[in-house]
């Protein structure tokens, strides 16, 4: 994915250049001291000159059209993965709202068996406890989701600020900004939250790390 | 350790750096709980 990004980011200056070369070839044209019609001459370099700006723009048509593609497959993968994370916070979120509500109403279930029969046993006190442990086990989705939303939040920032750029390669005129809240973009593999973090499969991904470890220890 | 980074890569460097043990977030109270033990076991055998 990176060097796809890398690909675009070079397309698009190179995209940039020739419109730069392109602008000030017109600008020349324009201001009329690129040829003089009175000098031979200069009108004969006319032909050479309309020359230079159309391989210009040829060639900003054709990085355009490479860059096109490259971005539009990059952003469409990742809004694609930033999409999958919105759900997985949506359904992770219900998921674990509605099973701290049910913990909470069985240990309500279980405080109130504890003042019916005030010699309440062990047992009722020990499944009380557990349920309240699941329930601050449920909790541990609110730093998963978080990573998720800042991954989701860092895709958006970076799609932003490419279509700043490309923007700009039209009109760049427009001043250089990061992004539209002023924040510096993140690059989403030096970022400080987990772009893989997930709720789910848990279990397989400790067996992996217990493996990883065993082999260590051995 | 306590995280929610499961990447292979993410984990060998863990074990690299001298991490005793790791738990991968969400965990349960029993893996926890056995985790600490075998924290508990190495350091008592010491």
């Amino acid at each position: 994915m990176n060097e796809k990004r890398g690909l675009s980011e070079a397309l698009l200056l190179d995209s940039a250049a020739s419109l730069r070369i392109a602008d000030r070839i017109v600008r020349e044209l324009g201001d009329g001291d690129a040829v003089d019609p009175d000098d031979p001459a200069g009108v004969a370099a006319l032909p050479g000159v309309l020359l230079r700006a159309y391989m210009e723009i040829m060639s900003i048509l054709e990085s355009l059209r490479r860059s096109r593609s490259i971005i539009e497959k990059n952003a469409l993968e990742r809004l694609q993965l930033t999409h999958e994370k919105l759900r997985e916070v949506s359904s992770a979120t219900e998921i674990a709202a509605t099973d701290m509500l049910d913990g909470l109403d069985r240990a309500l279930a279980l405080v109130d068996r504890m003042d019916e029969s005030p010699d309440a046993t062990k047992d009722t006190r020990s499944l009380l406890r557990q349920e309240l442990f699941r329930v601050i086990t449920r909790l541990q989705f609110q730093d998963i989701t978080s990573q998720q939303l800042s991954y989701a939040s860092t895709v958006l920032e970076d799609l932003e600020q490419r279509l700043n750029s490309l923007v700009r390669l039209i009109d760049h005129s427009l001043p250089e900004e990061p992004s539209s809240n002023g924040h510096a973009v993140t690059n989403i593999t030096g970022a400080n939250f987990d772009p893989h973090a997930s709720t789910r499969n848990a279990s397989t991904r400790q067996g992996v790390a217990d493996e990883i470890f065993i082999r260590t220890e051995s | 350790m306590v995280t929610t980074r499961s990447v292979r890569e993410d984990i060998l460097q863990a074990a690299q750096v001298g991490v005793n043990n790791y738990v991968v977030k969400p965990f349960t109270p029993e893996v926890l709980k056995e985790k600490l033990d075998q924290v508990s076991a190495r350091r008592g055998a010491v």
